[in-house]
């Protein structure tokens, strides 16, 4: 690039644009990848029934799953399993949104550590129509050594009959799985960035009718696991089917024909979007935005649990007591309106933090035009 | 293939070449489930500490104005950063 060229481009106006530009991409690129229907924040696991939540769903479990030992039983109940609604079996309905087809995907973070004993699955989860195998897919995380040991694992997926998918999966280590469906009937795994081939499945997806994981144990010893992060990204709309124009009169049949042949020119085929959406999956788990993300999911659990009132509790001389704040509540009359106390020292310290607000704001477009 | 199906695999092969061998998961000795468990502890500790006043405080108003301009002024200092690096190569031409 020239010397004269990069001059010309170096004045305020053109750094004020780049800027914003620039600010502009960090919040749109971010959330390019998670189109979804529906995104929670839960702060704590197994809190409260996340019953008719329709859609894709984020959830940050920031803990464990289960850590102790296991007795020889399975389908495990809150919380030592993630289990939402009530659903025969121990499992549970996490997704009931209707007219959603499985395209799209699922992707959460696990890690185990601790001595698993006896070949036994390390955690499992499953998602599909129903609780039965023969209408979803069960994957399993499953210990490959000979018991004591159980320093890595397999991954296994029950299509029919299990097939290992990933072998090697560290443990100690946050892994990061994603599942990605093409149709209804096709899908495809990815672990840390290694991605298997487009698997067919007996099963018929029409939705994604049930998510659980649960912790199931086939020995004697003590494990620790963790999920964390688990998020699902709703589909794209498919490229509209070739309209028919069979039927048309000759002017509008040529107008549907050079539509049709615009479109098959120009709009991308569902594959290719996939394939784009799993990469800028990959990318979101990489540094630095997985950094990024875990900030941003800081920031917004937070407001989340700033904006519930709570007290203040205390101990005085061995007697526990709560403070007050009953005196807030009281309201007055100001200026023709009813207003509490609470109220009218959060609008007077509102404008203080507005005005520091603007003051800085200044400021900084003055660094800006620097 | 159309013409977009083009542009998505160039995209995709960039990214797949370029973006994804190199991007680690963690960084060194401060890794994604150390900043992760960090932040959880901060966050527990502010949640705690400002559960009493955030009666009469606005502290989400306060939140939202802090993230901004934690952001606004990250970004002016990557722009400058970047501005910096291009002028160490071509100089600054005083």
């Amino acid at each position: 690039m020239s010397r004269t060229l990069l001059l010309k481009l170096n004045t305020r106006p053109i750094r004020a644009i780049t800027l914003a530009l620039f600010l502009l991409s960090g919040i749109i690129f971010p959330n390019l990848a998670r189109a979804s229907f529906l995104n929670e924040s839960f702060d704590y696991y197994g809190a409260g029934d996340l019953a008719g939540q329709g859609g894709w769903f984020l959830y940050d479990a920031q803990g464990m799953l289960y850590s102790g030992q296991l007795l020889a039983t399975n389908w495990y109940n809150p919380p030592l399993a993630l289990r939402l609604n009530s659903v025969s079996g121990g499992q549970g309905n996490v997704i009931e949104a209707q007219n959603y087809y499985a395209t799209g995907s699922l992707s959460f973070w696990f890690y185990f550590s601790g001595n698993n004993l006896g070949g036994s699955d390390v955690g499992q989860f499953g998602l599909g129509e129903s609780a039965s195998t023969s209408g979803n897919i069960n994957l399993n995380i499953l210990c490959s050594e000979v018991p004591p040991v159980c320093d890595t694992a397999n991954i296994r997926a029950y299509v029919g009959s299990w097939n290992t998918f990933f072998t090697g999966v560290k443990k100690e280590t946050w892994n990061y799985f994603n599942i990605d469906f093409a149709s209804p009937d096709n899908f495809r795994l990815t672990l840390n960035g290694d991605t298997t081939d487009w698997t067919s499945t007996p099963c018929s997806f029409n939705y994604i009718h049930s998510l659980y994981f649960w912790t199931a144990y086939f020995g004697t010893g003590s494990f620790n696991f963790w999920i964390d992060n688990i998020g699902g990204i709703a589909e794209i709309p498919p490229p509209p089917i070739p309209e028919s124009c069979e039927d048309l009169e000759l002017l509008e049949r040529l107008v549907c024909e050079i539509k049709n042949t615009m479109a098959g020119a120009f709009l991308p085929s569902q594959d290719k979007i996939n394939d784009l959406k799993n990469d800028l999956n990959i990318i979101q788990q990489k540094f630095p935005f997985n950094y990024l993300n875990e900030a941003s999911t800081f920031f917004t659990d937070l407001k989340a649990g700033t904006e519930a009132t709570s007290t203040i509790s205390f101990k005085l001389l061995d007697k526990p007591g709560v403070v007050n704040f009953s005196i807030w509540e009281k309201s007055v009359n100001l200026a023709g309106s009813t207003q509490t106390f609470a109220d009218i020292l959060k609008g007077l310290f509102s404008g203080f933090v507005l005005f520091a607000f603007i003051v800085w704001a200044i400021g900084f477009g003055k660094r800006i035009f620097k | 293939m159309s013409v977009a199906d083009i542009l998505i695999t160039i995209v995709i092969y960039l990214i797949e070449t370029l973006l994804l061998p190199i991007l680690p998961v963690s960084v060194g000795a401060f890794t994604i489930s150390e900043f992760s468990s960090g932040l959880l502890a901060i966050k527990s500790n502010l949640i705690y500490g400002l559960s009493g006043i955030g009666f009469f405080m606005p502290v989400s108003l306060i939140l939202n104005l802090v993230l901004l301009i934690l952001f606004a002024e990250f970004s002016l200092m990557l722009f400058k950063m970047g501005v910096f690096i291009v002028n160490l190569v071509r100089g600054s031409g005083a």
